[in-house]
């Protein structure tokens, strides 16, 4: 509305204020799979199955599952009359979240200490993952937008 | 009166500065390293109304640079861990050195010009220990390594020369790093300081915190006229702590530490950038790209306010206050009479603004 007028240095440009959000957006995403699922897998000698989020209240794989359904959603709202085409790689990605998500049996991920489990909860964290790639290609590319520059360098 | 030994130091001036001064390159206040929209890095000099002086292309993503305070001659040196730092030509572009840190050493981001030019100083560690080294360039033999001080510190990253022209303050951060990357190896045991060093190595004077802020790594520094140094630090224990960020010391006194009101100073992120002391040396200031704000403080060390704006990093003295540069491509003035963008280039600015010339 005010962006580049003068006492607005919060947004230049609206271009700057599409950028803040994809960067949240994406951010979220790269959260859920290093902390909401990197924290319990752990290392492969050491999964920790406590640091799963609401491990207690069984909660841990529904707040993945609603974390990558709002990605999903933001990521349309963004792209929405920007991107040409929809979202066809952004929406094959959300499908194989939900495909991951449906074969994990313990949904508050106590049962990581058996391999097989692991893995299951590991093919999640890679579909979250191969999510967060399909939005950088699909509105990252198109809009000519990368995420913080200097955010996350830390020097 | 043109006496015998004057007209030969000038002459002598003249034949060891044949290039050309800042004039020719359109008196650039500022360095700034940036990713331009294609991909490609450059460091670009900008003049005081943040208008482009000059642009040269850089190889990789830079850190600092440092600018010769006579000749329109730049280093630009790497990102940690570096292994080559360039001295460039601004009028030309024109690579004048490459250096490369000896054997065993590896660049930490930021260099200075000392002896009206003729020095250059390089934070350096070693790369097994991480111990830290100040490198000696001798910079009329065409950047030729003369030899080293420790920085009596592990990880030293930015630092600066007094006022007196005869001492450095080095930010010794704390950190051991591995060789190969980033990896920050020794959270639990780092002990940061601020040294104050002599151009032959003496210790003059080292500064540490409290304990309990030992894991507040002294990172970047600014320096008043008067020799006041503000340091700039990044906490590395638990996040969500509301650890001072800036820090104020004057030669042989107590450093005062300075933080905002608690939500302030939460949303910092437990993560100072850079620091900068206004044009009047009235105000100091610190940026967090990962909070996106850049709080003020008077000198004495007062809260002054807060300015957000996304991946804010670069701080300069501006005549009438400070400049900001950051990774969307803005350039924005903080003045008393509020924010004011200056312009919105598609740049990517990198970490730092070095001003020219004091």
């Amino acid at each position: 509305m005010s962006a580049g007028e003068v006492g607005n240095a919060a947004y230049l440009t609206g271009d700057e204020a599409l950028r803040a959000i994809y960067t949240q957006l994406l951010a979220g995403l790269e959260w859920t799979a290093d902390k909401r699922l990197g924290r319990p897998i752990g290392t492969f000698d050491r999964p920790r199955p406590r640091m799963a989020e609401g491990w207690r209240s069984g909660r841990s794989l529904r707040n993945v599952v609603l974390a990558a359904e709002t990605a999903h959603d933001l990521a349309h709202a963004l792209a929405q009359g920007l991107v040409p085409g929809g979202l066809p790689r952004t929406d094959t990605a959300f499908a194989q979240v939900r495909a991951a998500a449906d074969r994990i049996t313990d949904p508050g991920f106590q049962d990581i200490e058996d391999p097989q489990a692991r893995l299951r909860v590991e093919i999640l964290q890679q579909a979250v993952r191969a999510m967060k790639d399909a939005i950088e290609a699909e509105i990252g590319t198109s809009l000519g937008i990368a995420a913080g520059f200097n955010s996350q360098d830390g020097d | 009166m043109t006496t015998r030994r004057g007209f030969l130091a000038t002459l002598l001036a003249a034949g060891a500065a044949p290039r050309l001064g800042w004039a020719a390159v359109g008196n650039p206040a500022y360095l700034a390293a940036a990713r331009e929209a294609d991909g490609a890095f450059a460091m670009v000099g900008l003049a005081v109304d943040g208008t482009e002086a000059f642009r040269v292309p850089l190889p990789a993503r830079g850190h600092a640079g440092a600018g010769h305070p006579a000749r329109a001659e730049a280093v630009a040196f790497a990102r940690r861990p570096g292994a080559h730092a360039l001295a460039i030509d601004c009028a030309t572009g024109a690579v004048v050195a490459r250096l490369t840190p000896p054997e065993g050493r590896q660049f930490n981001g930021h260099g200075v010009f000392a002896e009206g030019g003729a020095v250059l100083f390089t934070s350096e560690q070693d790369r097994d220990t991480s111990n830290g080294v100040i490198g000696l360039w001798d910079v009329e033999a065409g950047y030729r390594r003369t030899g080293e001080l420790a920085s009596h510190g592990i990880g030293p990253h930015d630092l600066r020369l007094m006022p007196d022209g005869r001492t450095l303050v080095v930010a010794n951060g704390g950190i051991a790093t591995d060789p190969t990357d980033r990896t920050k190896l020794n959270l639990d045991s780092m002990r940061p300081n601020l040294a104050y060093i002599a151009f032959d190595g003496t210790l003059r004077e080292q500064v540490e915190l409290e304990p309990d802020l030992w894991r507040n790594s002294i990172r970047h520094l600014a320096v008043r006229a008067d020799g006041l140094v503000g340091f700039a630090m990044q906490w590395e224990g638990e996040p969500g702590a509301e650890t001072p960020l800036l820090g104020l010391h004057r030669r042989g006194g107590v450093p005062l530490l300075a933080s905002a009101p608690l939500a302030d100073e939460l949303a910092m992120q437990g993560y100072a950038g850079s620091i900068a002391f206004s044009g009047s040396g009235e105000e100091v200031a610190i940026t967090s790209p990962r909070g996106g704000r850049l709080h003020r403080f008077a000198a004495a060390g007062g809260f002054l306010g807060s300015v957000s704006r996304a991946d804010v990093c670069g701080l300069a003295a501006l005549p009438d206050g400070l400049l900001a540069s950051d990774g969307l491509g803005g350039l924005i003035a903080v003045t008393a009479g509020g924010v004011r963008p200056l312009a919105a280039t598609d740049h990517a600015w990198d970490n730092h603004l070095v001003r020219l010339r004091g």
